[in-house]
């Protein structure tokens, strides 16, 4: 069940318009968005492939410019790392072992 | 342990990357609504915790700042935490810029509106002009 | 609100990207806080201590919504402490008195009543008392934080209207041997300059004051000044507690309590023996005094008498952190700087040989020639914000009428009484009860109706148990205008709500002879009523039941005008006008006009408008500053000390001996016990304990111990100890730190509760010559009752 806090940059001329698509998108919470384009979002979701899912939609945003991680909980799925049952070799990316 | 390790190198290339698309100089920039303030998103305490003094606990917690008030023009002058960031039911994190009129009127006066105080006058410690 | 888990690790997710683009995130789910929204400000003065400092009040929609400092005034510059920019929040409290209450007997609980009713059984008891037990069975007790125009109406009707002299109030407890001081050392009340001083002193000498929690806001201007020039000015903290005070010193002398006498005499002694002192100065403006007689002696016999006082004595005497050296440091620096300023307040005051106390400081400006030039003053601090205006000059103090007049001296008893146009004679001619023989005498059933006025004895007298038992019996009618219920209400018959700061118009006079208005900005609650509404109406039922029309002649300049601006106004211009005309305290140039039309106020003596709004007299006796020194001029010389208790017109620099307290520690009682104030709460804490931010910051009282003593006697922080005296014993938490001198303990006043309420074990003795009580210093046993317990605030309600 992983949090991800995230800073999307945005074109400043449509950094409102910009928030209020990201903030559609379910499991998205924007937070606050400033004059320079930034938009803060935060991200929960079950698993890091929806995330990875999300943050890819949010790059596909006409306007969005770059989406960059600040800050990622991700215990829940660290046991499962450790155990070997999850492989994580890039980040969003995940190969489930059989 | 690599895979770990990995992850959490390219994590931090990504922040670091994210970090150099924004101007980073430390200081406020322009934000939507600079004049608003911002709530706290304080612990609950119970009623018997709220009777503490806010640096009980913000000596051990926040260091740096109760140490920046203390020797600052506020601290010896015993300006409170309280008198800028409201009590526990109306607790801000960055106060509304307009409670520093309750002593510092004139000077709100002659300032900059779109400015709020603290970008120059740094918190906590609060220098001033030097005369 | 409670934030789960998940919220909050959400929120530091948020937060962490915010800060890597240096972005304030505003929150709409929460309670933020709104700006400050008024439709208009109204300005006044602050209703606490006695700085005086201005401010204004926002208000939308009727509603009182902030508070902000004046920047334009010449007290504060625009700044506030916290109670200044919280007591909006008392105003339209739940808690406030909306309506008369009454009850025949004091375990009957109260009723309410209305007004007619309430003033009818005011007029009947004080009535019924004169009848039986005579005109000096009543008593007024009132206080340094009611308007000017309050008490000199009150007191007009007890003086002229019942003929008894027994009208006394609280700055009995705390201002009396500042009086009693300035008196006998300058032959008039009140300090010669002000706080303009402060900006000009080089040298500052804070003794018996921790003026950075008592008058936060003056503090202020005294820090800037030594921050501002670290290396010119310097400042001496002379106070057996290591206090708040004490962060800006250069040299803070600890000693033991009462000790202080001896300190000043050793500093008089390095300043003869080193010829520091002003000969011309002395010359010119001097006389030696000594005894009950006043005898005058020179130089020689004054030096002689310091003998005992030499530096090395007064170490040994004084204990403490003090040598020899610091004593003769200070005393340089107070003789030689360019302009030394002392500032003291309770630790002086408070005290068995507080007269003497404060001698001993002007006998040091006296000495030096620190007086009258820039930056050179003996400035007392005043506690109340209307001690000096109402009580101290207004006739609120049994022994002196309005403008300072002694009430034994005919002539003017008569002068008093031809301005209120009423016969001669009608004002007694002894003066009445001073408050410890008040309450004394109320105890002892000399006194059966007693008008207690916006102060609570009930806590606030020292051995308070005694005189609370006397206030709670049904042998005493006792009637209290007040706002809140206090420890006082509790002991009444009837009380009668009143209205509150800014919900009416009237004045305060501060520590540097500065009246200032506040004009009425909302209305009171309820049915609350200002004073001088209920004076008036009171009156004139008195003076049917007593078949007295002089009593109605009293308040008869005062009929027909409404109660909120032009009764008061009245009372004012009768008070500055007539009775203050040719006083030293001449306030005639300041009417209300002008007083509304200046940013602070008006220091007296200020005869004319022009002159007042200059802003008055900055330093008294010295001409070009203080017209007076002109009309009054007995020569050529630039200062002109004519205060009316010295006929030779000097100044007299008084041969006063170290004198112990009334206690000292003993083996029974080992411990010095001395009290005071906090910066958060306002003495019994009856109203910032009703405000939540202030009430949190200092929710009970907590007693400050010595860690070499905490360690003798096993106490950790937090711990709960017995204070206990030969009156009585309170528990208190413990605070373990370098704040008293080893042997002494410190506590705070403002709590009510009956186990916390630290007035049950202080001393009643008192001055003899200014009857002020011995607060400061008594002798009390400490020992350590538990670990820390969770402590519950408490605030009194109605019945207690």
């Amino acid at each position: 069940m992983p949090i991800g806090g995230f800073v999307v940059n945005a074109q400043p001329e449509f950094v409102a318009e910009v928030a209020k698509q990201v903030a559609a998108i379910a499991d998205v919470e924007v937070h606050g968005f400033d004059a320079d384009g930034n938009i803060v979002a935060v991200i929960d979701t079950v698993s890091s492939i929806e995330m990875e899912a999300h943050v890819k939609e949010i790059e596909a945003i006409a306007a969005v410019l770059t989406v960059g991680a600040a800050y990622l909980h991700a215990e829940d799925e660290i046991d499962k790392i450790i155990s070997g049952e999850l492989i994580i070799d890039k980040p969003f990316h995940q190969r489930q072992r059989h | 342990m690599k895979n770990i390790i990995e992850l959490v190198v390219l994590l931090t290339l990504i922040v670091l990357l994210s970090a150099c698309n924004s101007a980073m100089n430390g200081q406020a920039l322009k934000t939507v609504d600079p004049m608003q303030a911002v709530a706290a998103d304080h612990p609950e305490l119970t009623e018997q915790e709220k009777l503490l003094p806010c640096f009980e606990c913000h000596k051990e917690v926040t260091p740096e700042i109760y140490a920046e008030w203390y020797d600052s023009s506020h601290g010896i002058g015993n300006v409170k935490c309280y008198q800028c960031h409201g009590t526990y039911e109306e607790l801000t994190k960055v106060p509304a810029v307009d409670r520093c009129s309750a002593c510092h009127a004139g000077e709100m006066h002659n300032s900059a509106p779109e400015t709020p105080c603290w970008t120059c006058h740094l918190t906590h410690k609060f220098t001033g002009h030097q005369r | 609100m409670s934030v789960t888990r998940r919220d909050f690790i959400k929120r530091s997710a948020a937060l962490t990207a915010a800060s890597y683009v240096g972005m304030n995130l505003p929150f709409a789910q929460h309670n933020v806080a709104h700006a400050v929204d008024a439709d208009r400000w109204v300005r006044g003065t602050c209703r606490l201590c006695g700085s005086g400092c201005r401010l204004e009040l926002g208000v939308k929609d009727g509603r009182p919504v902030a508070l902000r400092g004046v920047p334009d005034s010449r007290t504060n510059y625009g700044y506030l402490c916290m109670k200044g920019m919280l007591f909006y929040k008392m105003m339209q409290h739940p808690e406030r008195l909306h309506k008369p209450l009454y009850r025949a007997k004091k375990d009957q609980p109260f009723k309410e009543i209305g007004w007619d009713q309430a003033l009818d059984i005011a007029a009947a008891e004080f009535a019924e008392a004169v009848k039986k037990y005579g005109k000096d069975s009543t008593a007024y007790y009132g206080s340094g934080q009611c308007q000017t125009e309050e008490t000199y109406l009150f007191q007009k009707v007890f003086r002229g209207g019942l003929q008894t002299n027994n009208v006394e109030g609280n700055p009995r407890l705390c201002m009396a041997s500042a009086v009693g001081g300035y008196m006998t050392s300058f032959g008039a009340d009140e300090p010669i300059g002000g706080y303009a001083n402060i900006e000009r002193s080089y040298c500052i000498f804070i003794i018996g004051s921790n003026m950075a929690e008592a008058h936060p806001v003056i503090f202020r201007r005294v820090m800037r000044r030594k921050l501002d020039n670290p290396a010119k000015v310097k400042i001496i903290n002379a106070d057996p507690r290591i206090s708040p005070t004490s962060r800006i010193a250069d040299m803070h002398m600890q000693f033991r309590p009462g000790t202080d006498m001896a300190l000043m005499n050793a500093m008089a002694y390095v300043i003869i023996e080193e010829k520091l002192f002003d000969q011309k100065f002395m010359d010119d403006y001097c006389v030696f005094r000594v005894g009950k007689d006043a005898k005058q002696v020179d130089m020689a016999a004054y030096k002689e008498s310091l003998s005992a006082y030499t530096p090395e004595k007064a170490v040994r005497l004084c204990g403490g952190n003090i040598t020899a050296e610091d004593i003769r440091t200070a005393a340089r620096w107070f003789a030689t700087s360019q302009g030394t300023l002392s500032i003291w307040c309770m630790g002086i005051n408070q005290r068995k040989q507080g007269v003497w106390a404060n001698n001993l400081i002007h006998n040091l400006h006296m000495l030096t020639g620190q007086l009258c030039k820039p930056g050179a003053d003996s400035l007392s601090m005043t506690g109340q914000p209307n001690a000096c205006g109402g009580v101290r000059e207004g006739g609120g103090l049994c022994h002196i009428l309005p403008g300072h007049r002694p009430v034994v001296s005919e002539k003017l008893r008569n002068q008093v009484e031809d301005a209120w146009g009423i016969p001669r004679g009608r004002i007694p001619p002894k003066p009445g009860y001073h408050t410890m023989a008040m309450f004394q005498a109320v105890n002892e059933k000399k006194i059966r109706a007693i008008w207690i006025n916006c102060s609570s004895p009930a806590q606030s007298l020292p051995n308070v148990t005694p005189y609370r038992k006397g206030l709670q019996s049904d042998d005493v009618f006792v009637v209290c205008t007040d706002i809140f219920p206090t420890k006082t209400t509790e002991c009444a018959n009837l009380i009668l709500p009143t209205a509150f700061h800014f919900e009416k118009t009237g004045t305060y006079g501060c520590t540097e002879r500065r009246s200032q208005i506040t004009v009425k900005a909302i209305d009171a609650p309820g049915e609350a009523m200002p004073e001088v509404w209920i004076v008036r109406e009171w009156a004139l039922r008195l003076a049917r039941q007593l078949n007295d029309p002089i009593i109605a002649k009293c308040v008869e300049p005062f009929m027909g005008k409404e109660p909120d601006y032009e009764l008061p106004q009245a009372v004012w211009d009768e008070y500055t006008q007539k009775l203050t005309k040719g006083c030293d305290n001449d306030l005639r140039g300041a009417t209300y006009d002008v007083l509304k039309s200046m940013a602070d106020g008006v220091q007296w003596p200020a005869p004319t408008v022009e002159y007042a709004l200059t802003g008055g007299t900055v330093m008294k006796f010295v001409r070009g500053s203080d017209p007076m020194a002109e009309t009054e001029a007995k020569d050529d010389k630039p200062y002109q000390f004519y205060g009316a208790a010295h006929a030779d017109k000097k100044l007299w620099i008084w041969l006063r001996p170290y004198v112990g307290a009334d206690e000292e520690p003993d083996a029974e009682y080992p411990l010095y016990l001395s009290t005071g104030r906090i910066i958060d709460h306002w003495h019994t804490s009856s109203m910032t304990g009703r405000v939540p931010e202030l009430l949190r910051a200092n929710p009970y009282s907590f007693v400050e111990i010595n860690p070499q003593d905490a360690a003798r006697m096993g106490v950790r922080p937090g711990d709960m100890v017995e204070i206990e005296s030969r009156r009585g014993k309170v528990e208190m938490p413990a605070k373990v730190v370098e704040g008293p001198i080893e042997g002494m303990v410190f506590a705070y006043w403002h709590d009510m509760h009956e186990d916390r309420m630290i007035n049950k074990v202080c001393n009643d003795a008192y001055d003899p010559d200014s009857k002020e009580p011995e607060f400061k210093i008594c002798a009390c046993r400490v020992r350590r009752i538990s670990g820390p317990r969770a402590l519950k605030p408490y605030i009194t309600t109605l019945n207690g």
